[in-house]
């Protein structure tokens, strides 16, 4: 009787997932997130998981849409109207090359992935940093929970684009608030529009959710530990932001962001 | 580094009145492509400015540039720029896809259009199942989805036999009568008898009609030796 009570408790230690907390931290959030920033082990692997099958559900969902823009030259671009044949025919040319599944699929899925986990272990370390600066003696692993588990909302945000996919048979071109800058997208406004592209709603639930649990995790006042949590992300954004500038910048074209962040 | 400056224009200053008929001449290598791209905001200048309408086109923006081409300016080539992937209705209305046009009325207008320049059973044809003439009239119809006020025509009979060509000459005739200002740059003599207004270029520069014949006798001549 008591070996099995061991062995049950053994097998809850090394569970590393807790799928069992997903809906709560939607719903309940602030008595969820205290829950999982009380925890001195590691869990901020299941949030992880589900988000990069999220990722790898959503370039499968849109690797068939992508193609059939290309094929039917949807993406062709309005002056293409004005292309001399020849032009034409290397235009048709390079987006054959797109629809090979090493475009479609692999590239999306490996530099989302990369942004995914990337982007977490950054933000985690940068997080630790500013709470420590700031006087926090938390452990590591604290952070990595609380900001493993507030990427949720960026889960949220693939499910919904998974949806919206699947209705309106088209990607999502513009995210979040690049919108707002148009025209000439050079320069600073490039980098303006790569840095619109991360915020939305979904960015915006998963900086409430660090709020809620920066505190109790740190022990700071809540001012030190949100102005530490705020400058993390201020770092981390200008961060996210390279990739999406560079793009903008080498292709020409309007700012879209290659990674998952 | 090797690099040498070819000045297409020099400072040209040209008045084209709305509503006219204008012919541009010129030799090959004489500008007047360049000049007809600027025009429709095609090409930049280096210098200078370019007024259409209340419209400086040295001063938009790729994007402002692109809408001032879609509601302003039709666009007719020498080598028809038609997309070969696409039916002669589907290349009339791709124009139509950037001004938020759903298909349904995409398809009447490109219709509507194809049966003005006498195409209507050739709808669904791609462009390598029609003849060179026929090309060009889906190109008109092409240029006047938007129904622009400008129409610029590169050479547009350039491709053709005689015959084509002189039935494109009269579309553009047909359409200038309807209100629109045409601008053709041409080698094609026989322009001349629906034109309002002449320009002749000769290496950048406008000159008069007898200058522009002096050189292009000269050019005509046979080399003779000694």
């Amino acid at each position: 009787m008591e070996t099995a009570k061991t062995e049950i408790i053994e097998k809850q230690k090394k569970n590393p997932f807790h799928f069992e907390w997903i809906l709560p931290v939607i719903i309940k959030p602030r008595k969820t997130i205290e829950k999982i920033t009380s925890q001195e082990k590691p869990v901020w692997l299941t949030p992880l998981v589900v988000i990069s099958a999220l990722i790898i559900l959503a370039a499968l969902v849109a690797g068939p849409i992508k193609r059939n823009i290309i094929q039917m030259g949807l993406n062709m671009p309005e002056s293409f109207q004005y292309y001399s044949e020849e032009q034409q025919m290397q235009f048709m040319n390079a987006q054959a090359n797109r629809t090979s599944p090493l475009f479609l699929y692999v590239f999306p899925i490996l530099t989302s992935l990369a942004g995914l986990w990337v982007s977490f272990f950054l933000l985690s370390s940068l997080l630790h940093l500013s709470l420590t600066l700031a006087g926090s003696r938390s452990q590591n692993v604290r952070s990595y929970n609380l900001v493993g588990w507030s990427m949720l909302p960026l889960g949220v945000r693939l499910l919904v684009q998974i949806v919206a996919m699947l209705v309106t048979k088209t990607v999502v071109s513009n995210p979040g608030l690049s919108g707002f800058i148009t025209g000439d997208i050079k320069g600073f406004a490039a980098f303006a529009a790569a840095l619109l592209a991360l915020i939305d709603i979904y960015f915006i639930w998963q900086i409430i959710l660090l709020l809620v649990g920066v505190r109790p995790l740190s022990g700071l006042k809540r001012s030190s530990a949100w102005m530490a949590t705020a400058i993390s992300l201020v770092i981390l954004m200008l961060l996210q932001s390279v990739p999406g500038f560079l793009s903008s910048a080498l292709s020409g074209l309007t700012s879209s962001t290659p990674f998952y962040f | 580094m090797g690099e040498t400056l070819v000045k297409a224009l020099n400072g040209v200053s040209i008045g084209i009145e709305r509503g006219s008929f204008t012919v541009i001449m010129g030799p090959s290598g004489s500008g007047k492509s360049t000049l007809l791209y600027l025009i429709g905001g095609l090409d930049w200048p280096t210098a200078g400015t370019i007024h259409v309408d209340e419209h400086k086109i040295e001063t938009l923006d790729e994007n402002t540039l692109a809408v001032f081409r879609r509601n302003k300016v039709g666009f007719i080539f020498q080598s028809f720029n038609l997309i070969a992937s696409m039916a002669a209705e589907e290349n009339v209305s791709f124009p139509l896809r950037f001004s938020g046009i759903n298909p349904a009325e995409r398809k009447v207008r490109s219709q509507k259009l194809l049966d003005l320049v006498g195409l209507s059973d050739r709808m669904t044809h791609r462009p390598t199942e029609l003849s060179g003439g026929q090309q060009q009239r889906v190109a008109v119809a092409r240029a006047l989805i938007n129904d622009p006020p400008l129409i610029l025509a590169d050479e547009p009979t350039g491709n053709l036999d005689s015959f084509s060509g002189l039935a494109i000459m009269q579309l553009l005739s047909d359409l200038h009568k309807a209100g629109k200002t045409i601008i053709v740059v041409t080698h094609d003599p026989r322009m001349r008898q629906f034109a309002t207004n002449m320009v002749f270029l000769l290496d950048g520069n406008i000159v008069s009609e007898a200058d522009y014949k002096d050189a292009t006798e000269l050019l005509t001549q046979p080399f003779e030796k000694g």
